[in-house]
C-alpha cells in the first residue's frame, strides 16, 4: 500500500531525513519510534503534504501512484489521513460544520454525492458514541477550548468518518492522561481492518499496548535503524534511545 | 419638501444646523478621527435632493422581510408605505411619529447627537425620514427590520436619514437596519438612541450600499443604569463607508457589547470609528471588530475607550483583528485608552496578519480544496464577531451574506 524508498527530506537547508525506506502492506500497523529530532514528525507531515518541506531524493508511492505530486486535499481524497500531534484551533468554524465539509469533499472527489444536514447528523452520531463526543463538543468550534484529551478524540473521529486506507499517527498520545489514552487508543483500534493501514508514530510504548503493531521501526538520524515485531516497542521501553544516538549524527 | 415642515423647533434645528455646517464644511484630514479615511472623493459631488420616488416601491431583502414582524421600508429618504408591514404601534417613520407624538420626539431628537460633527449637522440640516422606536417597558419578540434603499433617482443624490430609538425602563428590542442601493449616491444616516434603565437594546445593521456609493453613519446612543446596548454590524458595500458610533455609558451598570464584521475587496474603504465612554462608576464594555480586505482595500478601525473622573470600576474591553488576503491591502488600527478614573480595568489589543498557514493546512488535509478551506478560513475568523447573538436566525442570515461576498470575492487568487 505504501512505499517509501530512499525518502530524502530538508527543512530549511538542513537534511531531516536521510534515505528512509519504507513498506507498509495493507491490513497492517507499523509503529515508528524514536528520540526527539529524529525526524519522525517530518516523516508524518511529508505524507500529508504540508508546505515548508523540500524533498531532495527517493520516492513515495501510494497504491502505486506517486503521493508526493498530490496537493494535501488530493492525499485526503486518495485515502491518506494524518492525526495531527497538535491539532489546529479553528475560531469562528464549528466542528460539525468543518466534519461536514471535510466529508462531502472527500466523498465528491470520490464523484459521490454530499451527505443532506440530517443524514449528515445520523453519519457523526454513530461514530461519536464510542469517543463519548458530545453534540455539545461538535457545535463548538473547532478544538477550540478543547482539553487534549478532546482535541485527540476529535482526530480520531475524523479519521472514522473518513475512513482512510492509510492512516499516519503522530504523537496522538502526547498530551493524553491514562483514560484519554485508553479512549483514543481503543478508538484507534476499532478502525484497523484488513482493508487498511497504519502508521503510528510515537515516542513512547504506552499507545502501543492498545494499537498492537505488526512491525516497530526505530527512527534515527534520518533513517531507520532497527525493525523488529511488537516486542522491539517493550525492549525500547526498557532500554531507552541512548543505543541510537550515536548513529543520530 | 422636508418632513415635519412648519413644525417651529424642527425648522429652527434645521436652520440652526445649515448655519452650523456651512461655517464648518466637510471634515478635512487635518482632523484627528479623519486622518486615516479622506472624503476627497466626494470633491465635486452634487449633493443633490432625490427625485419624487412616487409609486416606486419594493427592493428589499426577501430574507430580512421574512424575519417577521415590522418592516419599514424608506426608499430614497422617504417612507415607503407600500412596502413597509406594521406590527404593533411601537415602530413608526420619523413623519408619522412628528405628527402622532410630536412632544416625544422633541423631547429626544437633536439632544442625544449632540451639535459638533460636522456630518451630524449636515443631516440636521436637512432630516430625511428614518425610523422612530419608542417602547414602554415591554418586549418587543419579533425584530424590527428597517431598510433605507438607494434607488439612484438621479447622480450625485445625498440622503440624510434621521433614526431615534428610545427604549424606557426595561423594554427590550431588536431592530435591524439595512442600507443598500444601486449608483453613485451618498447617505448621511444620522441615528440617536437611548436605553433606559434596564432595557435592552440589540442592534444590527448592515452596509450593503453600491460598491460606488458613500456612506457616512452615525450613531450616538445614552446607556442607562444596568440597561445594555449590544451591536453587530456587518459591512460589505459601499465604495466608502464610515460607521461612527458613540456610546455613552450614562449610569453604574451600563453595558456597551459592540461587535462588528467588515469585508472589502477592490479599492472599497472601510472605516469603523467608535468612542465608548464610560461617564459612570462599574460600567462595562466589549468591543470586538474582525475583518478581511482583499485587492487594494483600505480599513480603519479607531477605537476609544474614555473613562470619565469618577467612572471607578470601569470594565473596558476593545479588540481588533484583520487579515490581510492580498499584499495591496491596508489597515489602519488605532485603538486608544484615555482613563481618569481609578480602579480601572480595560484592555485593547490590535492585530493584523495574513490566514493562518497551519489552520488552512488542516482543513486541507481533511480534503478540503484550498479555496474552500480559505473561504471557511475567512467566515470563521470574521463570524467570530457575531459569535454573541443570541438569536441563531440572525446568525446564520449574517453568515450567508459574509459566505456570499466570499463567493464573488476570489479569495483563492490573492496572497
Amino acid at each position: 500500500m505504501l512505499e517509501i524508498k530512499n525518502l530524502q527530506v530538508e527543512v530549511d537547508g538542513k537534511q531531516i531525513l536521510k534515505g528512509l525506506t519504507l513498506s507498509i502492506d495493507k491490513g497492517q500497523v507499523h509503529a515508528i519510534m524514536g528520540p526527539n529530532g529524529a525526524g519522525k514528525s517530518t516523516l508524518a507531515h511529508v505524507l500529508a503534504g504540508r508546505a515548508g518541506y523540500t524533498v531532495t531524493g527517493g520516492s513515495v508511492l501510494f497504491e502505486g501512484k506517486e503521493l508526493l505530486e498530490l496537493k494535501p486535499e488530493e492525499r485526503a481524497a486518495a485515502g491518506v489521513f494524518l492525526a495531527f500531534q497538535y491539532p489546529v484551533e479553528i475560531p469562528g468554524v464549528s466542528t460539525m460544520n468543518f466534519l461536514k465539509t471535510s466529508v462531502n469533499a472527500v466523498r465528491t472527489a470520490h464523484g459521490g454525492k454530499e451527505f443532506d444536514a440530517m443524514d449528515f447528523l445520523k453519519f457523526v452520531r454513530s461514530k461519536t458514541k464510542p469517543l463519548g463526543i458530545s453534540d455539545d463538543m461538535l457545535k463548538r468550534a473547532v478544538n477550540v477550548g478543547f482539553s487534549g484529551g478532546e482535541k485527540k478524540r476529535n482526530e480520531v473521529l475524523q479519521m472514522a468518518l473518513l475512513e482512510p486506507k492509510l492512516a499516519v499517527l503522530d504523537e496522538t498520545d502526547s498530551g493524553l492522561d491514562v483514560d484519554a489514552l485508553r479512549i483514543v487508543g481503543e478508538g484507534v483500534t476499532a478502525l484497523r481492518s484488513p482493508e487498511n493501514a497504519m502508521l503510528v508514530i510515537t515516542h513512547y510504548q504506552r499507545l502501543l499496548d492498545y494499537i498492537v503493531p505488526d512491525r516497530v521501526h526505530v527512527l534515527a538520524g534520518g533513517r531507520i535503524v532497527r525493525s523488529g515485531d511488537a516486542g522491539l516497542a517493550l525492549e525500547l521501553e526498557k532500554t531507552g534511545y541512548a543505543e541510537f544516538a550515536g548513529k543520530a549524527a | 419638501m422636508s418632513i415635519g415642515q412648519g413644525i417651529g423647533w424642527l425648522d429652527a434645528l434645521r436652520q440652526q444646523s445649515r448655519t452650523g455646517f456651512s461655517a464648518q464644511g466637510l471634515p478635512s484630514p487635518k482632523v484627528e478621527s479623519w486622518k486615516y479615511t479622506s472624503l476627497k472623493p466626494l470633491d465635486g459631488f452634487a449633493f443633490a435632493r432625490p427625485a419624487p420616488t412616487k409609486g416606486k416601491t419594493g427592493g428589499g431583502d426577501a430574507a430580512l422581510a421574512a424575519l417577521g414582524g415590522t418592516y419599514l421600508v424608506f426608499v430614497d429618504g422617504a417612507f415607503d408605505m407600500k412596502a413597509s408591514r406594521a406590527d404593533g404601534a411601537h415602530a413608526m417613520p420619523l413623519s408619522m411619529a412628528l405628527q402622532s407624538k410630536a412632544d416625544a420626539v422633541h423631547q429626544y431628537l437633536g439632544h442625544i447627537a449632540g451639535s459638533d460633527d460636522p456630518l451630524t449637522l449636515l443631516n440636521s440640516g436637512i432630516i430625511d425620514d428614518g425610523l422612530v422606536l419608542m417602547i414602554d417597558g415591554t418586549t418587543i419578540d419579533k425584530p424590527i427590520v428597517v431598510e433605507h434603499i438607494s434607488s439612484a433617482s438621479k447622480d450625485g443624490v445625498a440622503l440624510h436619514p434621521r433614526s431615534l430609538i428610545v427604549l424606557k425602563k426595561n423594554a427590550r428590542a431588536t431592530v435591524i437596519e439595512r442600507f443598500s442601493g444601486a449608483g453613485r449616491y451618498l447617505i448621511n444616516p444620522v441615528s440617536e438612541i437611548v436605553v433606559e434603565d434596564g432595557a435592552k437594546l440589540t442592534h444590527i445593521r448592515l452596509f450593503e450600499d453600491d460598491e460606488t456609493a458613500f456612506n457616512l453613519s452615525h450613531l450616538s446612543a445614552r446607556i442607562g443604569k444596568d440597561a445594555g446596548y449590544e451591536s453587530h454590524v456587518l459591512a460589505t458595500g459601499g465604495a466608502l463607508v464610515r460607521n461612527e458610533m458613540k456610546i455613552e455609558l450614562a449610569s453604574s451598570g451600563a453595558d456597551a457589547s459592540l461587535y462588528g464584521a467588515y469585508l472589502a475587496r477592490g479599492k472599497q474603504h472601510t472605516d469603523h470609528t467608535t468612542v465608548l465612554r464610560h461617564a459612570a462608576p462599574h460600567t462595562t464594555s466589549r468591543e470586538l471588530y474582525k475583518g478581511a480586505l482583499n485587492d487594494t482595500a483600505r480599513g480603519v478601525f479607531q477605537g476609544n475607550i474614555y473613562v470619565a473622573k469618577g467612572a471607578d470600576g470601569t470594565d473596558g474591553n476593545m479588540t481588533n483583528r484583520t487579515i490581510l488576503l492580498s499584499e495591496k491591502a491596508e489597515m489602519d488600527a488605532k485603538p486608544q485608552l484615555e482613563i481618569y478614573a481609578d480602579d480601572v480595568k480595560c484592555a485593547h489589543g490590535a492585530t493584523i496578519g495574513n490566514l493562518e498557514e497551519d489552520a488552512l493546512f488542516y482543513l486541507q488535509a481533511r480534503g478540503i480544496p484550498e479555496r474552500q478551506a480559505r473561504e471557511l478560513l475567512v467566515e470563521g475568523f470574521v463570524a467570530e464577531a457575531f459569535g454573541n447573538l443570541a438569536d441563531d436566525a440572525i446568525e446564520d442570515l449574517l453568515r450567508a451574506r459574509i459566505a456570499a461576498w466570499l463567493a464573488i470575492a476570489k479569495v483563492a487568487e490573492a496572497a
